[in-house]
């Protein structure tokens, strides 16, 4: 009896633990959203707890300050990720599936630049982009964010297109199927949960990329939204609760990202995607 | 298996490589004709527009200060990796070299350097003490394996000796060329040659690393380069070393949701900790700032809990004044202390001695959620019988994580700190974002990256900025080569 108990309190125990961390975990959640219904006064009265009435308008105001930044941002991401999947791809389906003249070559032309850590390039990345004057435009950005999200990409796709049983590529090209038809009816059906995984990793960091914007972009219409909301921070007379909004408002196309999904980005964390 | 396809073959597949030829065009643009532009503008005064001139290796004395210094350093860390390897012949010639160089450098630093101002004998005593002490710690229960001893007393002598010194008022520089001639002299006159300082093999790898760093890292505060370069690496470190410890609650997470009985509560808790990834890093990052302005959370926290009363009786005490100068903190009682501390509310990013702790405390519970869901991935592979195994065999909670859960999720673990290392070398945006490019109260935060930043875009001086980042550069992929020998990941 004394057993049993001694293990129930263990589980309590264990309960109690994950709450706190949990707790903790939500504590920013909590705070954003509460103050992003609040005016100037709510929020000198009591900052963290939750009042009412709840004011919408501050959304509205944040929108209006930062529409322009999210259409571009979200334009710059998803664009940015579609070109890296198609680019890595292809790549991936090659090293895995031929041995060409000159592969290893190729290849280790990739592996040099796991390798590489991108801090040195950023000065004469920026005088090359100026000298091609890409700066204030957002190709700038979609071209680097390509170049460097499709070379880890392209590692763990490789990975994977090995992993595919040989026979279903053998039948295919018995019926005539060409080496692009290929991937887009073979390899591409089966990638979903690791592509997924892939993708919401890169949206994520391009979602959060700062130094690139702030130093490409000149413009204020043409900034992202790391950029923008840094701005909105420092302006020095805050009014918290349009400013909270806006952080909401930032993390909406998260959250629509993970309802959709969770599920395969869940699994294919658990498949090992990510484990490089 | 894939496909071979010989040379003749190409005539007909050439089409091919059409699959890969795009990125790497790419990748040849702008990845590989940056790095090479860098390499070639670190030896220019450039001011990324007009101006171009050619200056040698001006920019890397700049940064890195006496060049001979760094030449000698090379030479000791090629002897120590080369005596780890067995490479006798190699090391015994390095040994005479270095042997016969660090006096004869030093001799011609010593005249070039301004003699001691005021000495401080107490302090000098002090710090011996110190070091001695350390040395014998080292040395306890180490009696029989002559070759650590060896390297034991080869750093404390140098480090302890150098900072015995410098604590006597000597100048820095000067109280590290006196102790590397002693100790080269040392090296020359009482060294064996097979049974070396550095004869180190196998295992001891890892020990004569940390050695060369030490080396490394006090030599470059004496060569008398860039003051915010090595004061923004010894930031880093601080972070490296705070990261390190933030990296066990996502560990102990894992393993404490794995170990529940229940199935449905793992996988709710599992859902559950996917939620606040929603918020982006940007916006988190800027929640935090938020927390720690005068007025905000952690502040209130720290009151409502009792908390900043022990800060304050502490800082009253060590009269470190971090939050009271000590002039009024003499003047005051434990009473006020406490009074104080009722309404105190510091500007944590606002104050040069409080800006680093806040970076350490910067994200608790420091449960990272991707960190969590990777290490629960492969955590699940345990059976539960296996714990019943482990508790017939009365292993405690503490050695069922060590013999059970550790081995399963160790190539994450090694993969994530490589990867936090290597991250926290080039951070610099996240203090780009909280305090501008002037790197935050007094310059405490201008770390290596964000002085590149500086040089480049504030300053105008790109040739200097490119140099800055090939420094780092090389740092990291020296850590990534050391990783990719020691730090073997099985598949």
């Amino acid at each position: 009896m004394s057993m049993r108990r001694k293990e129930i309190l263990a589980e309590v125990w264990k309960h109690l633990f994950i709450l706190f961390i949990l707790s903790m975990a939500f504590l920013p959640l909590y705070v954003m959203i509460v103050i992003s219904g609040k005016d100037g006064a709510q929020f000198v009265a009591s900052p963290f707890k939750l009042t009412l009435p709840f004011h919408w308008e501050n959304y509205a105001h944040a929108w209006s300050l930062m529409r322009a930044y999210v259409f571009n941002t979200v334009f710059i991401c998803v664009t940015s990720v579609i070109l890296t999947f198609v680019l890595s791809l292809n790549a991936a389906f090659f090293f895995a599936r031929y041995r060409m003249p000159g592969h290893k070559f190729l290849w280790y032309f990739f592996l040099v630049l796991m390798l590489m850590p991108g801090v040195a390039n950023l000065v004469p990345l920026f005088m090359l982009l100026k000298s091609l004057s890409l700066l204030n435009t957002f190709y700038a950005l979609m071209v680097v964010y390509v170049t460097g999200g499709q070379v880890v990409q392209i590692f763990i796709l490789r990975n994977f297109i090995e992993d595919i049983p040989q026979d279903l590529f053998d039948a295919a090209e018995v019926d005539g199927a060409s080496p692009i038809k290929q991937v887009y009816h073979i390899v591409l059906p089966m990638s979903g949960s690791v592509l997924s995984t892939l993708g919401i990793l890169q949206f994520i960091s391009l979602w959060n990329d700062y130094i690139l914007p702030l130093i490409v972009m000149r413009d204020d219409s043409m900034l992202t939204l790391a950029v923008g909301l840094v701005r909105m921070d420092g302006e020095y007379v805050k009014d918290w609760g349009a400013l909270m909004s806006g952080f909401t408002i930032a993390s909406i196309p998260m959250v629509l990202i993970f309802l959709f999904t969770m599920r395969l980005f869940v699994k294919g964390l658990a498949a090992g995607a990510v484990k490089g | 298996m894939a496909k071979d396809i010989s040379l003749k073959q190409v005539v007909t597949y050439w089409p091919l490589y059409f699959f890969v030829v795009p990125s790497a065009l790419l990748v040849a643009t702008f990845s590989y004709f940056p790095a090479g532009s860098a390499i070639y503008h670190s030896a220019f005064r450039w001011n990324g527009n007009t101006i171009k001139i050619f200056v040698g290796a001006a920019n890397f004395q700049k940064a890195l200060g006496t060049p001979l210094y760094w030449i000698l350093t090379l030479l000791v860390t090629m002897t120590m990796i080369y005596q780890s390897q067995n490479k006798t012949t190699f090391a015994k010639v390095m040994k005479m070299v270095c042997g016969l160089g660090m006096p004869l450098l030093n001799l011609i630093v010593l005249f070039r350097i301004r003699p001691p101002e005021g000495l401080q004998p107490a302090h000098m005593i002090v710090t011996g003490l110190v070091w001695l002490g350390i040395w014998f710690f080292l040395r306890w229960r180490m009696d029989n394996d002559s070759e650590i001893r060896g390297v034991v007393t080869f750093f404390c002598f140098i480090l302890g000796g150098s900072a015995t010194l410098g604590a006597m008022g000597l100048e820095g520089n000067f109280a590290w060329s006196l102790t590397v001639l002693i100790a080269g002299l040392y090296l020359w006159f009482f060294v064996k040659p097979d049974a070396g300082v550095f004869k180190l093999d196998g295992m001891r790898i890892g020990q004569s690393l940390i050695g060369v760093g030490i080396f490394v890292w006090s030599l470059a505060q004496n060569a008398g380069g860039e003051v915010a370069l090595w004061s923004g690496f010894s930031v880093i470190a601080v972070l490296v070393v705070a990261n390190l410890v933030k990296m066990i609650p996502s560990i102990t997470t894992a393993v404490v949701v794995n170990r529940l009985k229940s199935e449905a509560a793992n996988y709710w808790y599992r859902v559950l900790f996917v939620v606040p990834m929603i918020i982006p890093g940007m916006v988190y990052l800027l929640l935090w700032k938020f927390f720690f302005e005068s007025g905000g959370l952690f502040n209130l926290v720290l009151r409502k809990t009792g908390i900043m009363h022990l800060i304050y009786v502490f800082d009253f005490w060590t009269e470190n004044g971090v939050f009271i100068s000590v002039k009024e903190a003499a003047g005051m009682s434990l009473g006020d202390v406490l009074d104080a501390a009722n309404m105190a509310a510091p500007a944590w990013l606002g104050s040069p001695e409080l800006v680093l702790p806040a970076f350490i405390i910067w994200g608790f519970p420091w449960v990272g959620v991707v960190g969590v869901l990777i290490y629960l991935a492969g955590l699940q592979s345990i059976d539960q019988s296996v714990y019943e195994a482990a508790d017939l065999d009365g292993v405690g909670p503490f050695g069922k994580f060590l013999n059970i859960e550790l081995p399963l999720i160790l190539t994450q673990v090694r993969i994530n700190l490589v990867l936090m290392i290597i991250g926290t070398l080039q951070m610099y945006g996240m203090i780009l974002i909280l305090f501008g490019d002037a790197g935050g109260p007094n310059g405490k935060m201008m770390v290596p990256g964000l002085l590149m930043f500086r040089s480049a875009f504030v300053e105008g001086y790109a040739g200097y900025a490119c140099s800055i980042g090939l420094i780092l550069f090389f740092l990291i992929l020296v850590l990534t080569e050391i990783n990719n020998r020691f730090v073997r990941v099985e598949k």
